[in-house]
């Protein structure tokens, strides 16, 4: 259920209004913005699908119904052009050191970097994985959808979801375990 | 007996009913291997529900209000341009299919060729400076031109006369299917698949 001032927005934005488009842009871009960085691991390719995703939803806006809440639709449209970027482009490399730019320049207290390096070496172990891993990594932990959802996000029968969400997972688990030592 | 690997993952994602709930409770308290394998997965579990957002480096409202398009113009102006795209089509079969029964008949009746309209050249004649005006100054060579040799060209003829009309009626007729055909080939095309955004349900995006 969206708050009514989101469901104004969207509706305006149905309508063709482009200030409350622009609203919702603003509101939301970093959440979009990170759900492609997750899945894409560079800073301008994930900008560029941000965007993608924003004038995909600006073409279908009137699809969408304005009494549900806008964030997931906006993921998953992102979720929908990552993929089909992924599968355009196979990453010629798992990781990528377009993460460095995104590293805080200042070093902070003592656990606060330990944090950002595990937060780094999380986000590395993600994009280490194949990108149809990485889908159901970021719809059932990022996006908290359950699997019915993702089945239909996906379109894969439920049994490859699990298979490929288990096999994730326990990749992911041995990943962190090895760097972590 | 463990638990499977479905098991840990389905009562981790609160996804297993009871009694099977209760029962793999019970065996991760009693098993050390289960218990030691729940526990890897709950912590990869809170370090990715963890993981903060990054900031954006620019804002992305001003590049993506650019590149949008007036949504309004955009659906009224499709019915329009369909509209007047397939009135077009028809324009141009029936002038050619016009101009064709034209030529046969021209043919069957043998009418004589429609003389072209002859344009007087004078007008089309723009003032040459050296020659026009200082003629006496500078004189132009003059170069002898060798006789060229006479051409025997006949009208080709098919099943029907071909006049030197009716060739530029057929030429014309051709370039403007073409430029109609063309105009059909590249229509307006929606850059995006509407697939892409979930309505009922997302299409398969990637192959296993």
């Amino acid at each position: 259920m969206s708050s009514p001032h989101e469901r104004g927005l969207a509706l305006r934005a149905a309508a063709g209004d482009q200030e409350a488009f622009a609203e919702i842009v603003r509101a939301h871009q970093r959440a979009v913005f990170n759900v492609a960085y997750r899945l894409l691991g560079n800073v301008r390719d994930a900008e560029d699908a941000a965007q993608d995703a924003f004038l995909r939803a600006w073409q279908f806006f009137d699809q969408f119904d304005a009494d549900r809440p806008l964030a997931p639709w906006l993921k998953q449209i992102t979720v929908n052009v990552c993929l089909n970027r992924l599968q355009a482009n196979p990453p010629a490399s798992s990781l990528d050191d377009d993460l460095l730019p995104l590293k805080d320049p200042q070093p902070g207290p003592e656990a606060q970097t330990v944090n950002r390096l595990r937060d780094e070496r999380i986000r590395r172990a993600i994009l280490s994985l194949p990108p149809r891993y990485r889908a159901v990594i970021e719809l059932r932990h990022f996006q908290g959808l359950r699997y019915e959802e993702i089945v239909r996000a996906l379109n894969r029968p439920l049994s490859d979801v699990k298979s490929d969400l288990f096999r994730a997972r326990k990749l992911l688990t041995a990943w962190l375990k090895d760097v972590e030592g | 007996m463990h638990l499977t690997e479905e098991q840990i993952h389905s009562y981790l994602d609160g996804l297993l009913e009871e009694p099977a709930r209760r029962v793999a409770e019970a065996h991760l308290t009693a098993c050390a291997d289960c218990r030691r394998r729940a526990d890897e997965l709950q912590a990869l579990f809170t370090a990715l529900g963890t993981l903060p957002d990054l900031p954006l480096r620019r804002d992305l409202t001003p590049v993506l209000l650019a590149k949008l398009h007036p949504k309004q113009s955009k659906i009224e102006s499709r019915p329009a341009l369909a509209w007047s795209r397939s009135l077009a089509a028809q324009w141009g079969l029936v002038t050619g299919f016009a101009l064709w029964l034209g030529m046969q008949l021209a043919a069957i009746l043998e009418l004589p060729a429609v003389p072209l309209p002859s344009i007087p050249l004078p007008v089309l004649r723009l003032p040459a400076l050296p020659l026009d005006i200082l003629p006496e100054q500078f004189p132009m060579p003059q170069i002898p031109v060798p006789q060229l040799p006479t051409l025997d060209f006949q009208t080709p003829s098919f099943f029907f006369l071909l006049s030197s009309s009716h060739l530029t009626l057929l030429l014309t007729l051709t370039a403007l299917l073409w430029v109609m055909g063309n105009a059909a080939l590249l229509r307006h095309r929606p850059a995006a698949s509407s697939c892409e955004v979930p309505e009922g349900g997302a299409c398969r995006r990637i192959q296993k």
